[in-house]
């Protein structure tokens, strides 16, 4: 294998608590696991560790990280190591004084979930009255002169108003929109019925999205997630495993991916144990899916292989049972029947995300 | 844009120096770009004070092989990924 590559970013899950329950959510289904929250010791030094380790983005996230009072101290502590420091929320508690705070101490950029154009869908979707208060916050976080990104997270229930959604960014003056298409994990693995989009309706939505593209009024781009239910390959998960991001969940566990938990029997080490040097270059769950040596048939022989690297090692096991296959996603894999399979199945209601 | 453009980094586009990798980086919101001494060099001079006429006589002066056309098509590049503006 290669020289193993410096991460460029570092994802750092401060909590999984959040005054929404949106049904997809990327957090693990058994919350309940992770109150025991690293303190705020761990996390400067983790954050300390990051640059380093080579790391220039650095994403505070949640959950809600706005629910961590030493949030502020994170920020100042990575914009003093240059970090470009992003926060990551819900947009439902970003008060003007927190918010002006945040940009005097170095924050550099604000990303605000958005789940509809709709404010009654939007609060149907995240499970509790958010629309308004996002709108608000995401005027402030303009008004401070922060570069802001609207992330809108795609599904069935949202998809026929793509168009009001990149309209709604345009008028909010958003430097950047992601589009991102639900991914089948946890919570949205359990509502797949309910998420999964029609063709008919993904067909419209790239229009619309080249369409945008093409007034070009959002300065920074659209990003586009390809529903890769849909893809005749799979994504380019993380940019491969090991490769670019590295994940620090609430508890300290430090991960190639947000989902990566959910594989058994990986071994990655915890940041109150291990350096993040060494989680990153030594651990040995870190480095199972690293490069090409890994892959099965019939990626090894694949001219995609760098492109895609196998795709998704946590979709291979929900779906296969077995981490090490191709995702099943790639219209070459053995097991491509389970996507099929998912598209029979009929609609069923939300499942909204909640602490058991 | 034209030579009398005086081009300026977007707001919350920012140039960093990674002393760990030994390289300049422009970051912006979710990304980084990895720049060689003249990419860094006509950055540094989107300062909002220089136009891209006295920036292309700068580089002339600090560099041996300047090709306008290059400055151009960089400039350019970077300006529709939204990085840079008048």
């Amino acid at each position: 294998m290669n020289e193993i590559p410096r991460p460029f970013s570092l994802v750092a899950e401060l909590t999984y608590r959040c005054p929404l329950r949106c049904p997809y959510c990327s957090n693990p289904k058994n919350l309940s696991d992770y109150r025991q929250e690293l303190s705020t010791e761990d996390w400067l030094r983790v954050i300390q560790q990051a640059r380093q380790l080579g790391v220039l983005q650095l994403g505070l996230t949640g959950g809600e990280p706005l629910l961590r009072s030493d949030l502020e101290l994170l920020v100042e502590t990575a914009a003093e190591l240059g970090l470009y420091t992003t926060l990551v929320t819900a947009g439902t508690l970003l008060t003007p004084e927190r918010a002006t705070k945040l940009k005097e101490l170095g924050l550099d950029h604000v990303q605000i979930s958005v789940q509809d154009s709709q404010a009654q869908e939007n609060d149907r979707i995240a499970g509790t009255r958010s629309f308004d208060q996002k709108l608000a916050t995401a005027r402030l976080v303009k008004a401070l002169g922060f570069p802001l990104t609207l992330n809108f997270v795609l599904h069935r229930q949202n998809l026929d108003r793509i168009e009001e959604m990149l309209l709604l960014a345009e008028q909010l003056h958003a430097d950047r929109v992601e589009l991102a298409n639900t991914q089948y994990y946890g919570w949205a693995l359990q509502n797949r019925s309910a998420l999964l989009p029609t063709p008919e309706q993904l067909t419209h939505a790239e229009q619309v999205v080249k369409a945008a593209q093409q007034r070009g009024k959002i300065g920074m781009g659209i990003l586009y997630v390809i529903p890769d239910y849909y893809a005749q390959y799979p994504k380019p998960c993380m940019g491969g495993w090991g490769n670019r991001t590295l994940i620090v969940t609430p508890t300290g566990d430090g991960l190639p991916c947000q989902a990566a938990m959910a594989i058994p029997n990986l071994e990655f080490g915890n940041v109150q144990d291990y350096s993040l040097d060494w989680i990153w270059f030594e651990s040995s769950g870190m480095n199972r899916f690293r490069g090409t040596d890994w892959m099965p048939e019939p990626c090894q022989s694949c001219d995609r292989k760098t492109i895609d690297w196998g795709g998704c090692r946590c979709q291979a096991f929900l779906l296969a049972q077995d981490a090490q296959a191709t995702d099943p996603v790639c219209h070459l894999s053995p097991h491509h029947e389970q996507i099929q399979s998912a598209f029979d199945q009929p609609s069923e209601a939300f499942v909204y995300r909640s602490v058991v | 844009m034209n030579g009398n453009s005086s081009p300026c980094l977007a707001c919350g586009v920012r140039l960093f120096w990674d002393e760990v990798r030994q390289q300049h980086f422009l970051l912006f919101p979710e990304g980084a770009i990895k720049l060689n001494r003249t990419a860094l060099a006509i950055l540094e001079r989107c300062d909002r004070h220089h136009t891209i006429d006295q920036i292309i006589s700068e580089l002339k002066r600090q560099f041996d092989q300047i090709v306008e056309a290059d400055v151009y098509q960089f400039i350019d590049r970077i300006q529709e990924r939204g990085l840079i503006h008048e």
